[in-house]
């Protein structure tokens, strides 16, 4: 079913027709949730009460939903959020295991390679170059880091340079989960922190 | 990346990042915007560069971020999972919600009706419910031959709305020697009438096959024994004043 068929059939004044777009509605809800919440104990229960409260919300504020060929999407996105919110109330907000496997698994095979570096980056960065490059994180961390902050690179540039080395394709998101991590082993390295005139 | 601040300060902002939970807020809320915009080929990091810098000084904001990104990317290939034990939802939003419950002035007045010598009374199965006396805490103790009627069913009583004309009060007992019956008790007390001058006011009971009319004592009430409790929801009373 199209969004917009959805979206219609969501506000038939047919009881009938109006239930069954919301059962399947429901449905679908379920499982976005679920990849949300996969790694979590009782996974299926809490995505289908993820999906129950995104029902009733929905419903409550479908004139909200301007677009209606987007429906599917702003209906998974109230769905996604609730599924983040419940992470973030049980302090289970951490990075899936599926994004730790995948990153680490690259970085090692990313350790495996000898890349020629060729570095473009602005005027006046070369201290914050030397001292990236002897920081205590991987090879792959400081390409990562010198590609956002000195180079100005997007994810995606970055995930292209990585998928070339390690010969599969790396997700952007999997350049944000690295990253991440390296700039809060950064945050406590004194040298960097004395170069930006920075205090713990 | 078109944004004012140099690549330094940049680095300074991610390496200093409040990870406070009001900057979180703020992240979390506009992170399927980043999201979409990073997918649809946007300059995600122009658009939202105060996002960008804090998903690289907060895991957990970061975390998060993975998941919705992940989330984007099998529903635009559709491979979302597959639930093993998938449940009907509850649809009973969709259902319209009831309207106000009519309180129990509201049935007295559509209940009671002025005559023009008198005030009638018709009960009915809507409003028997609201006239069950509150739970005695303890037993009442009743002088002996009134035990047969101890337990009271039903109490009413008319000052309860304003616009009612000839105050009447009405109190249903259960016959103990005849469980299925009732004793019902009208009490009429007229403006400006007082003892003993309540005596000889005519009250009518009436049910579908049954009708029986009593004059009040002089302290204005009429007893009437023997009215099946099934049939109260029917009950028709009418006072001549």
């Amino acid at each position: 079913m199209d969004s917009t068929t959805w979206f219609t059939a969501c506000q038939d004044r047919d009881s009938q027709v109006q239930a069954s777009a919301y059962t399947d509605l429901f449905a679908y809800l379920s499982r976005a949730a679920l990849h949300i919440l996969s790694d979590q104990p009782e996974a299926e229960a809490l995505a289908q009460d993820c999906a129950q409260i995104a029902l009733v919300r929905i419903h409550q504020r479908l004139d909200d939903c301007r677009e209606p060929a987007a429906f599917r999407t702003w209906a998974r996105q109230i769905v996604s959020n609730l599924a983040i919110d419940t992470l973030r109330r049980r302090s289970r907000l951490t990075f899936a295991a599926q994004d730790e496997l995948e990153a680490a698994l690259e970085e090692a095979a990313a350790e495996q390679t000898s890349p020629e570096e060729e570095v473009t980056m602005s005027t006046g960065l070369s201290d914050l170059y030397v001292a990236i490059q002897s920081a205590p994180i991987s090879d792959r961390s400081r390409r990562l880091v010198i590609g956002r902050y000195l180079q100005e690179l997007a994810d995606e540039p970055l995930a292209q340079i990585e998928s070339d080395l390690v010969g599969k394709a790396v997700l952007p998101s999997h350049i944000q989960v690295t990253r991440a991590k390296n700039m809060a082993k950064l945050r406590t390295w004194e040298p960097l922190l004395t170069l930006l005139e920075l205090t713990r | 990346m078109a944004d004012e601040i140099t690549p330094r300060e940049r680095m300074r902002d991610a390496l200093q990042n409040k990870t406070d939970k009001a900057a979180c807020d703020g992240c979390l809320s506009r992170l399927e915007e980043y999201v979409a915009a990073q997918l649809d080929g946007r300059d995600y990091l122009s658009l939202f560069p105060e996002i960008a810098i804090h998903l690289d000084g907060c895991l957990q904001c970061a975390a998060a971020y993975a998941r919705l990104y992940r989330l984007e990317l099998a529903a635009a290939t559709a491979t979302l999972p597959q639930l093993q034990q998938p449940r009907l939802p509850d649809l009973a939003f969709l259902q319209p919600a009831p309207g106000p419950q009519p309180t129990l002035p509201d049935l007295l007045r559509a209940a009671i009706s002025q005559l023009k010598n008198g005030v009638r009374l018709q009960l009915s199965a809507g409003l028997l419910p609201h006239l069950q006396p509150p739970p005695a805490l303890s037993p009442t103790r009743t002088p002996a031959g009134e035990e047969r009627y101890a337990e009271q069913l039903y109490m009413l009583d008319s000052s309860e709305i304003s616009d009612s004309e000839g105050l009447l009060k009405l109190a249903v007992y259960r016959d103990e020697q005849q469980p299925q019956d009732c004793l019902v008790e009208v009490t009429v007390t007229p403006p400006g009438r007082t003892w003993p001058l309540l005596a000889g006011i005519l009250v009518a009971l009436e049910l579908p096959n049954l009708r029986r009319e009593q004059r009040t004592n002089p302290w204005g009430a009429a007893a009437f024994a023997q009215v099946p409790i099934a049939e109260l929801d029917k009950l028709l009373v009418e006072v001549q004043i």
